[in-house]
């Protein structure tokens, strides 16, 4: 690589030589949401795409069978095992991921008539799939949950929590399936990822909840996870 | 987990300072564990060793310190309400998770130009020296040119700079897992790039 050829050709060092330095942006496991806003800030969106309902509806599915299969059997001691008093168990877990839900739907199904749409070039401008990576690392940091969101007991047993949940994500699937919204013209702050976009919004739901997933499947790891039931 | 301000500011400079130095930090104490035939190993046929992955992380260093230095100064300044959208932890939590795999762009694919370990660790430092340099004597308004990133999307020079410890981590954890991952293995599965 030559410094010359990178100072004379500007947007070859911006689009070729740079393409990334961990990846040249080809998303091997969502190439459909890879395309999504950056390719389509030129066109005029009057609904979510076919491509884009359908990585919604997978990862809103997928993430909903992780929480629901990582948590089935479980008895009683299971559902409210935790390590330590900081720690939520599986039910605190599946309480909270609720509450965001129906708070990220309320939100999501009512921007249309709450916000402005936004010009093309006033738009998000994060990659889709950068939301899934970033709700789901859990490595890094562990992120404090607004105090409106934590758990407090709401919809009583885990049977109850487990039922909620269902009912609530069933919701986002019948919208996503059903929606003609503009989503993508509608944008408002994400606490962790910064400005992101309706169907964004969606796709944090899949990832939070496969989050919360992870979590429980690491309490079930810890020695001290009570036993099933024999 | 702040907006980014519009400006760069001096917490900016000690965030960055901090994840470079740190990465670099935790990439060297695991490199200077490894046996000598530690740095042939690979997880499977054709897969990266640690000999590659740090020839990547040198090839990443100028590629993004060039970027950022001087495309930088080729830009106009974006007014404030054009800048990033994205917040700085994004950033960081996108590039250390390792749910994805992303195929490296042809410029930072290693091309096994190190023929030990030694000269592409003293490399790697004389990169990352440079880029700590620059971060701390930079009077660049950092925050205020984006440049595209094909797998985040738009991010500011200051935040190219974060991803460029991040990544340093990202390639630390794939580097201990493949070393982990072929101690365990059998000795006739080890696999031994020529």
């Amino acid at each position: 690589m030559s410094r010359p050829g990178w100072q004379a050709h500007d947007e070859y060092t911006r689009r070729t030589v740079l393409a990334w330095i961990a990846g040249a942006g080809a998303c091997l496991v969502a190439p459909v949401l890879d395309a999504a806003p950056g390719r389509s800030r030129g066109r005029v969106h009057t609904g979510l795409t076919g491509a884009e309902r359908d990585a919604a509806r997978t990862h809103l599915a997928d993430s909903r069978d992780a929480l629901v299969s990582v948590t089935a059997g479980f008895t009683e001691a299971q559902w409210h095992y935790r390590p330590d008093p900081g720690t939520w168990s599986a039910a605190d877990n599946l309480e909270h991921v609720t509450v965001v839900e129906e708070q990220v739907y309320g939100q999501v199904t009512t921007a249309v008539g709450r916000l402005s749409a936004r010009a093309a070039d006033d738009r998000p401008r994060v990659k889709d799939h950068v939301i899934l990576l970033v709700a789901t690392n859990r490595e890094r940091r562990r992120l404090q949950a607004p105090e409106a969101f934590r758990p407090t007991g709401r919809w009583g047993s885990p049977e109850g929590k487990l039922a909620a949940f269902q009912v609530a994500r069933a919701r986002t699937l019948a919208y996503v399936e059903a929606t003609s919204d503009d989503l993508r013209s509608r944008a408002w702050d994400n606490p962790v990822v910064g400005l992101v976009d309706g169907y964004q919004w969606l796709l944090f739901m899949a990832g939070h909840a496969l989050r919360h997933a992870r979590q429980v499947r690491d309490l079930t790891r810890l020695p001290a996870f009570p036993e099933r039931r024999p | 987990m702040t907006v980014p301000p519009s400006q760069f500011i001096p917490s900016d400079r000690e965030q960055a300072l901090t994840l470079l130095v740190e990465s670099r930090r935790a990439l060297r104490a695991l490199c200077d564990s490894l046996a000598a035939s530690d740095w042939q190993l690979t997880r499977s046929t054709g897969a990266w060793t640690p000999l590659d992955i740090v020839e990547h992380l040198v090839l990443s260093e100028r590629a993004v310190l060039a970027l950022v230095r001087d495309d930088l100064a080729r830009r106009p300044a974006l007014p404030p309400e054009r800048r990033t959208r994205v917040r700085d932890l994004a950033v960081l939590l996108a590039v250390t998770n390792r749910d994805q795999r992303f195929q490296a762009a042809e410029i930072v694919t290693p091309r096994r130009s190190f023929a030990a370990p030694k000269g592409a660790l003293e490399a790697f430092d004389r990169d990352r020296d440079a880029t700590i340099g620059y971060v701390r004597r930079s009077s660049d308004d950092l925050r205020a040119r984006l440049f595209d990133h094909p797998v985040l999307g738009e991010i500011d020079a200051y935040q190219w700079l974060l991803f460029l410890g991040a990544h340093t981590e990202r390639h630390t954890a794939q580097l201990r897992e493949t070393i982990a991952r072929a101690s365990l293995a059998p000795q006739r599965d080890r696999r031994i790039e020529p």
